[in-house]
C-alpha cells in the first residue's frame, strides 16, 4: 500500500511536472534540472562529511563526481535558449554544456568501479574534478574548441548523437562491475544504483532523437532523468539518512553482526557485566557454566561477584584493578561458585567496552577438564617420584648392609684364621721333631696360604672402610701427606735403592687418611713393579687443569715412575678388586692397592687413569676437584 | 710363694683360645707370676673389688659380652682405688680410633693380638719386665 501510494504521488508529481511545461518550456526545463542538480549537491554532502567513515570508496568517488556534474548542469540550465543568461552562444551552449555534464556522469560511474576495492584520496579526487571542470569549462566558453552539438534548423550533430550512445556503453560497462561485486553493497542500495544507471541509459537514448530543445523527446529525455536522480537520491541520500547502516555504517553493522555470532555460537562462555558486579548479558555457555538460566539472569540474580567465591575476590580485584589501568586485563585462574553451591575453575579475560568505564566484556574457559588432567598428571608424577625416591633408599640400604657385611665378614673372619696361624706357627715351632719332613713342609704351606689370606682380608678390609668409615673432608697439605707415606716407607725405598722426587703439591678439601692410602698404594706400586738393574725413581708433581671464570677446575696430580710399565689396554683392568696382571710368584699382593686408589678418588670426586708402555715406565694421574 | 711374691695379670677376655694362648706364652716367656682369666668386663670388675692385693697388670679385651673393654677401662680409671693399675688393650682391633680412644681413656698400651706364637711369647715376655718386674724393683 505504502509503495503504491508513493509510486503514484510520484507519478502526480512528474505528471505536475509535465503540466508545467504547457506554461512554458523554460520551467520545466528549470524544474527538472533544478531538482538534479539539488540531488546531485545532497549527494555530495552526505558523501564528503561521511567520508572518514565510508569504507566503500565508490560512494565516495560518485559524492564527489556529481557535485561537479551538478555544477555543470547547473550552467548548462542558465545556458538554455531563452534564459539569457550567456549571450551571444546560441542553442550550441546548452547542449555542449549537457553532453560535458553527461560525459562526466558517465564516466565517474564508470571509474567509480575502479574503487569498489581500493582507496584514494577524497581531497585530491576533489582537485582533479575541479581541474577538468574548469578545462571543460573554457574550451567550451573561451577557446570555443569543443565540439558542436546541436545547430539551429539542422538538429543534432552527429557528435552529439553518437556521443549519446558512446554514454549508454560506458553506463553499461558501468553495471557490470556493480552485478559483481554486488556482496559490497546493500541489496535495496544496489538495486537503486542500477536502476538509476539504466534509467540514465533510456534518458540518453531519448536525447538522441529531438530536433528541437523543447520538442517532446527532450522532455522525456528529462523526465528520465528525474527519475533517475531520484533514484540516485533513494539509494544514497534516503537511505544513509533514513537506514544508515544499510549505507554509511554497512561495515560496522558486519562487524556488530560478526560480533553477535561469535556471541551466540556458544564457542565459548561470554559476559557483558557491569564493574559493579551487574551482568547486563550473557550467552548460553556463560549461564550454563554458572549454573543459572536466563530469566534468573534478566532478574539480576547471576551477579559475578555472587558467583566468585571470597576466597578468589582479590584475584577479581586485582583484574578490575588492570582494567581500569590497561583496559584489558590477561587471562586469571579463578573459580566460581555455581548455582548449585559447587565449583568450577575457569580462566578468565575481560576488557573495558569502549565508551563506558563501567563495563566489560568477559570470556572464560572452563578449566575442568584440564584441572582434572592436570591433577592426574600431578598424581602419577608424584608417585613415580616417592617410587623413585623408595627405589634408591632401597637401594642405598642395601649397598649400605652389602658394603657393612663385607666389613664385618672381612674383620671377623680376622679372628679365626689369626688363630689357625697361631696354633700352625707353635706347631711348626715348637714340635718340629715329631713331625715328618713332609709334614713340616705342609704346616709351611699352610702358614703361606694363611698369611695370604690375612693379606687378603686386610685389603678387603681397607677397601670396604673406604665408604663405611667415611670421615668429613677437611683441608690438607698433601706435600705433608705425601712426605710422611715416603717416611713410613722408608724401609722399603732403602731396600730397593729407589729415589722419590716430591714436587709442589696443593692443599685439598680431602680425607688425610684416604689421601695417604692412594699415595702410599701407589708409591708402593712403582717400588713393587721395578726393573730389573734399574733402582726405581718416582716423581710425584701436580698441575691445574681445566677452570675457568665461574668452575674452579681441578688439580691434576702425576705418579711417575721408570718401572716394568703394562699395556694400555689392562688400564681398566687394574683398579678393579682383586685384579693382577702378573703371576703370584713374580710379584707379591692381592690386586687391591689400585681399586683402593680408584674408590678413594671417586669418594672424593676426582679421577685416576694411567698411562704406560711394557718396560717403559708408567704414569698414574689422578685428577681431584679443587674445590668439593 | 705368698701372693705378694706372685704378681697376679688379671686377663678379661671372652676367648678362651687367647686367655689359653696368653698364659702358656706367659709361661714361656719365663715371667713371675701368673694370668687369671675372667669371661667379660662384669666379671673383671667383681674380680677386681675382692682382689687383695690388686693384680700388678690387666689386659683387656674390647669387645666382650654384658661389659665391653671400653666401659670397664672407664670404671677402673675412673675408679681412685683402682686407676694406678696398669692396663694393656689386647685386641684384636687394628683400628687407629679404638688406639686413641683407649690412650685417652687412660690406657697404658694398646697391642694387636700377633698371629706367630713367637710373637705371643715375646709380647708376655716383654710386658712382663715392662710392667710386672719394674714396679717390683
Amino acid at each position: 500500500m505504502h509503495y503504491i501510494l508513493r509510486t503514484a504521488l510520484l507519478l502526480a508529481a512528474l505528471f505536475g511536472l509535465v503540466l508545467t511545461s504547457l506554461h512554458g518550456y523554460l520551467l520545466f526545463h528549470g524544474l527538472a534540472e533544478g531538482f538534479s542538480i539539488v540531488i546531485a549537491c545532497g549527494i555530495f554532502m552526505i558523501v564528503w562529511n561521511a567520508r572518514r567513515l565510508l569504507q566503500n570508496h565508490y560512494l565516495l568517488f560518485i559524492g564527489i563526481a556529481y557535485l561537479f556534474v551538478g555544477g555543470i548542469d547547473f550552467l548548462h540550465t542558465l545556458a538554455y535558449k531563452g534564459m539569457g543568461v550567456f549571450e551571444g552562444y546560441g542553442a550550441d551552449l546548452p547542449t555542449q554544456l549537457w553532453i560535458a555534464g553527461r560525459y562526466m556522469e558517465a564516466l565517474s560511474l564508470l571509474i567509480a568501479t575502479f574503487f569498489l576495492h581500493r582507496k584514494f584520496s577524497p581531497r585530491g579526487v576533489f582537485i582533479v574534478y575541479g581541474l577538468s571542470t574548469g578545462l571543460l569549462l573554457v574550451s567550451i566558453f573561451s577557446w570555443r574548441i569543443f565540439p558542436a552539438c546541436f545547430q539551429e534548423g539542422v538538429g543534432l550533430t552527429p557528435f552529439k548523437i553518437y556521443s549519446e550512445y558512446i554514454m549508454c556503453v560506458i553506463l553499461l560497462a558501468a553495471i557490470v562491475p556493480l552485478i559483481k561485486n554486488a556482496k559490497d553493497f546493500d541489496r535495496k542500495v544496489l538495486i537503486l544504483l542500477i536502476a538509476s544507471i539504466v534509467t540514465t541509459i533510456a534518458q540518453e537514448l531519448a536525447f538522441t532523437t529531438y530536433l528541437s530543445v523543447y520538442g517532446p523527446s527532450n522532455l522525456i529525455g528529462h523526465l528520465l532523468k528525474i527519475i533517475s536522480f531520484y533514484l540516485l537520491y533513494k539509494a544514497i541520500v534516503e537511505t544513509s539518512l533514513v537506514t544508515p547502516w544499510n549505507l554509511l555504517f554497512r561495515e560496522l553493522k558486519l562487524s556488530e553482526a560478526k560480533f553477535r555470532s561469535i556471541f551466540e555460537t556458544n564457542v565459548v562462555p561470554i559476559a557483558y557485566s557491569n564493574i559493579d558486579g551487574q551482568v547486563l548479558d550473557a550467552n548460553d555457555d556463560y549461564l550454563k557454566l554458572v549454573g543459572y538460566t536466563r530469566e534468573e539472569l534478566e532478574a539480576g540474580k547471576a551477579r559475578w561477584d555472587v558467583v566468585t567465591p571470597a576466597e578468589w575476590k582479590h584475584v577479581d580485584d586485582v583484574a578490575i584493578e588492570r582494567l581500569g589501568r590497561d583496559g584489558s586485563c590477561a587471562p586469571i585462574e579463578k573459580e566460581y561458585l555455581r548455582r548449585d553451591g559447587t565449583r568450577v575453575p575457569v580462566l578468565l579475560g575481560a576488557c573495558r567496552l569502549p565508551g563506558d568505564p563501567h563495563q566489560v566484556v568477559a570470556f572464560c574457559l572452563d578449566l575442568t577438564e584440564r584441572k582434572k588432567a592436570e591433577e592426574a598428571l600431578q598424581k602419577s608424577r608424584d608417585e613415580l617420584e616417592q617410587r623413585v625416591r623408595e627405589r634408591t633408599a632401597e637401594l642405598e640400604r642395601r649397598n649400605q648392609e652389602l658394603q657393612n657385611f663385607t666389613f664385618v665378614a672381612a674383620h671377623d673372619l680376622q679372628e679365626p684364621l689369626r688363630k689357625l696361624q697361631t696354633f700352625g706357627d707353635f706347631i711348626a715351632t715348637r714340635c718340629t721333631d715329631s713331625i715328618s719332613e713332609q709334614g713340616r713342609d705342609y704346616l709351611r704351606r699352610m702358614g703361606e696360604t694363611a698369611g695370604r689370606m690375612e693379606a687378603l682380608l686386610r685389603s678387603l678390609l681397607d677397601y670396604s672402610r673406604m665408604t663405611s668409615k667415611d670421615e668429613p673432608l677437611a683441608k690438607v697439605k698433601l706435600k705433608e701427606i705425601v712426605e710422611t707415606v715416603v717416611s713410613d716407607l722408608e724401609t722399603q725405598i732403602k731396600e730397593a735403592n729407589a729415589s722419590v722426587e716430591i714436587g709442589d703439591l696443593p692443599a685439598v678439601e680431602a680425607d688425610a687418611a684416604q689421601m695417604a692410602s692412594l699415595f702410599q698404594n701407589l708409591i708402593e706400586n712403582a717400588l713393587k713393579f721395578r726393573r730389573d738393574g734399574e733402582p726405581p725413581h718416582v716423581k710425584i708433581q701436580c698441575t691445574p687443569v681445566g677452570g675457568n671464570g665461574s668452575k674452579p677446575g681441578e688439580w691434576e696430580i702425576h705418579v711417575e715412575d721408570n718401572g716394568i710399565g703394562f699395556e694400555e689396554q689392562y688400564k681398566d683392568l687394574m683398579f678393579k678388586p682383586f685384579q693382577r696382571l702378573h703371576g703370584r710368584k713374580e710379584y707379591g699382593g692381592v690386586g687391591m692397592g689400585l681399586a683402593i686408589c680408584k674408590k678413594v678418588v671417586e669418594r672424593h670426586g676426582g679421577s685416576i687413569t694411567a698411562r704406560s708402555t711394557p718396560g717403559g715406565g708408567s704414569t698414574f694421574v689422578v685428577r681431584l676437584p679443587r674445590k668439593q | 710363694l705368698s701372693s705378694q711374691d706372685t704378681p697376679l695379670v688379671l686377663m678379661a677376655d671372652d676367648d678362651e683360645d687367647d686367655c689359653t694362648l696368653a698364659k702358656d706364652a706367659f709361661r714361656e716367656s719365663g715371667a713371675r707370676g701368673e694370668i687369671k682369666c675372667v669371661e667379660d668386663g662384669v666379671a673383671l670388675m667383681d674380680c677386681l673389688s675382692r682382689s687383695d692385693p690388686l693384680p700388678g697388670l690387666i689386659l683387656l679385651d674390647l669387645n666382650m659380652p654384658r661389659k665391653d673393654g671400653r666401659q670397664a677401662l672407664k670404671e677402673i680409671k675412673t675408679d681412685p682405688k683402682l686407676q694406678a693399675i696398669p692396663i694393656v688393650i689386647l685386641t684384636t682391633s687394628r683400628e687407629k680410633e679404638d688406639m686413641v680412644y683407649t690412650r685417652a681413656m687412660g690406657a697404658e698400651d694398646f697391642i694387636t693380638k700377633p698371629g706367630a706364637y713367637g710373637q705371643w711369647v715375646g709380647i708376655m715376655k716383654g710386658l712382663a719386665e715392662r710392667w710386672l718386674e719394674e714396679r717390683e724393683s
